[in-house]
């Protein structure tokens, strides 16, 4: 897995790409979206069209951004889930915790809606 | 990017080093596929099997790279049996909390078994012959 960050309209996004499985990659992922929160980052979303699965490191990355940003009163958004990593979320019931867009454009714009 | 596997009987061999994982599981997806495995099918068992490797490195070896990680691999028409071994201290599976529960919900970790176990057929543990953990999975293909 391979990941980059942009910001669109004071959004962060991050984008993984590959199926993401626990090791090096992963844990850059993780620090990355950390120091962005540190930094001041408090809207992002996690594009997630380019990963076809994850395992429970895929999940912990989530977790900790969700995490990170609610305890700065900032907030998480997902775009462009696919199928299994839905799966995987709902697995874990932890679909309710995650706000899920079916494009990157309308996560975005999610932020200056009220929901 | 060369991570060299080695071959045993049935299956490989490798250090307890996570940069081994993205290798085993192109290892597992490969043999599945040989074995006529639908791509949804493939894509489950590989992320189970990860899990336990996953483990077998980190908490049974403790990434301690002398220590070796074997996976074994049992395949008969639409069934296939995988075994994850450490040489690690074993542990005890049944007291793993829920990873469901309360707090727990919201923590980062603990949810590799639990997700492992709902991808797959069924998951037996046992120790090895040096008191290592071993693990059993077995999956059915969807009729
Ligand atoms: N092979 C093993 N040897 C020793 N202890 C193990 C082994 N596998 C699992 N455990 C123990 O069981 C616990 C639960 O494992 P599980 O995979 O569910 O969660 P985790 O590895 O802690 O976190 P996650 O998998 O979500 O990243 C581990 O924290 C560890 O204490
Ligand atoms: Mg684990």
């Amino acid at each position: 897995m391979k990941f980059k960050t942009d910001e669109k309209d004071g959004v962060v996004i991050v984008t993984p790409k590959g199926k993401i499985l626990d090791g090096s990659d992963t844990n850059k992922m993780r620090d990355k979206i950390e120091e962005l929160v540190r930094i001041g980052a408090r809207r992002m979303v996690i594009d997630l069209g380019g990963v076809p699965h994850m395992d429970s490191s895929g999940i912990r990355i989530l977790v900790a951004a969700l995490n990170g940003l609610r305890k700065e009163g900032g907030e998480l958004r997902l775009a462009r889930i696919t199928t299994k990593v839905e799966d995987l979320i709902a697995i874990t019931q932890l679909t309710g915790q995650f706000k899920t867009h079916p494009s990157v454009e309308e996560a975005v714009r999610g932020f200056s809606s009220p929901n | 990017m060369a991570r060299r596997l080695s071959k045993i009987p049935h299956g490989v061999a490798f250090p307890s080093d996570q940069k081994f994982l993205a290798a085993v599981d192109r290892y597992v997806e490969q043999e599945l596929k040989k074995a006529g495995f639908g791509k949804d099918v493939i894509a489950d068992v590989a992320i189970s099997v990860s899990e336990f490797v996953n483990n077998a490195i980190l908490h049974g070896n403790r990434q301690d790279e002398s220590k070796l990680v074997r996976l074994e691999l049992y395949h008969a028409p639409g069934q296939v049996t995988i075994c994850v071994e450490d040489e690690g201290e074993g542990f005890e599976p049944d007291k793993v909390a829920s990873p469901l529960e309360g707090e727990n919900l919201l923590k980062e970790v603990g949810r590799g078994i639990f997700i492992a176990k709902m991808l797959v057929d069924s998951v037996e543990f046992s120790r090895g012959e040096k008191g290592g953990t071993r693990v059993k999975l077995f999956k059915k293909l969807p009729v």
